[in-house]
């Protein structure tokens, strides 16, 4: 399960394949990333082939990204699909670093108490 | 003519030129007679008027006798059979030959072969950068 805190992300980098396995190209500027709880992780890339998952805040649930490009390098568009393994979603937890580890108590000088008038009886 | 390919218009034409027809020299004969100019002003107009409407249908008939003759000379021409092209066998080798060489040409080439899927991979958490 990729996890990480609230303070930290995670460097991705993204491989386009041929049926039999070889590398290879998708059109450039077609990748697009999403994610599936934007409250919990954000993609930031600037190409869509490298970039970060990005921590937003730590949250119980979990989150998972997904990518679609454009395998076609013509005029014609052929969407290709990924998205990450929905059996280890990304964690985002409270960084620890940034949680309170000690109360501190400070005391002023004496002062008098205020004294309440007398009643009559 | 051997077919006519729109009988009713072209009777609905007649009918509408046997009607006008009459109309107009009538009324030219009524210019001949004594009567106001103002009449005579009315008159002209009706005789423009119709003679202008018996114009267009007689130009309707006669494209109509144009297409009539272009049809008899389709029909003449056999249509709708068009015969097969014959060739000898020595030119028909020769076409053979010509559409094999064309398909092997052709097997020169290959598409570019396009992804299929994409793969992720992510690194280890690292502390992100200072604000």
């Amino acid at each position: 399960m990729p996890t990480m805190n609230n303070s930290q992300h995670i460097p991705f980098t993204l491989e386009a394949r041929l049926a039999n396995g070889q590398p290879a190209q998708v059109q450039p500027g077609s990748v697009v990333w999403a994610t599936s709880d934007a409250t919990i992780i954000t993609v930031a890339t600037t190409d869509g082939m490298t970039g970060f998952i990005e921590a937003v805040a730590p949250n119980t649930a979990t989150a998972t990204v997904s990518v679609t490009a454009d395998a076609d390098l013509g005029a014609g568009v052929v969407t290709i699909t990924g998205v990450s393994d929905p059996a280890d979603p990304f964690t985002v937890t409270q960084d620890p670093a940034t949680l309170a580890s000690t109360l501190v108590m400070t005391f002023a000088p004496p002062v008098a108490k205020v004294t309440p008038a007398p009643t009559t009886p | 003519m051997a077919e006519d390919i729109n009988p009713a218009r072209r009777t609905e034409l007649l009918a509408a030129i046997a009607v006008l027809e009459p109309q107009i020299r009538g009324l030219h004969d009524l210019m001949a007679t004594s009567i106001s100019p103002d009449l005579q002003a009315a008159v002209q107009h009706q005789i423009t008027v119709r003679e202008r409407r018996n114009s267009l249908l007689h130009a309707e008939i006669t494209a109509m006798d144009m297409v009539n003759a272009d049809h008899d000379a389709l029909l003449a021409d056999g249509y709708p059979a068009l015969n097969d092209a014959i060739l000898d066998s020595n030119l028909m080798a020769e076409l053979t030959g010509e559409e094999s060489d064309l398909d092997a040409a052709v097997g020169v080439f290959a598409p570019t072969p396009q992804a299929t899927s994409l793969s992720m991979s992510f690194g280890s958490p690292e502390p992100k950068p200072a604000a």
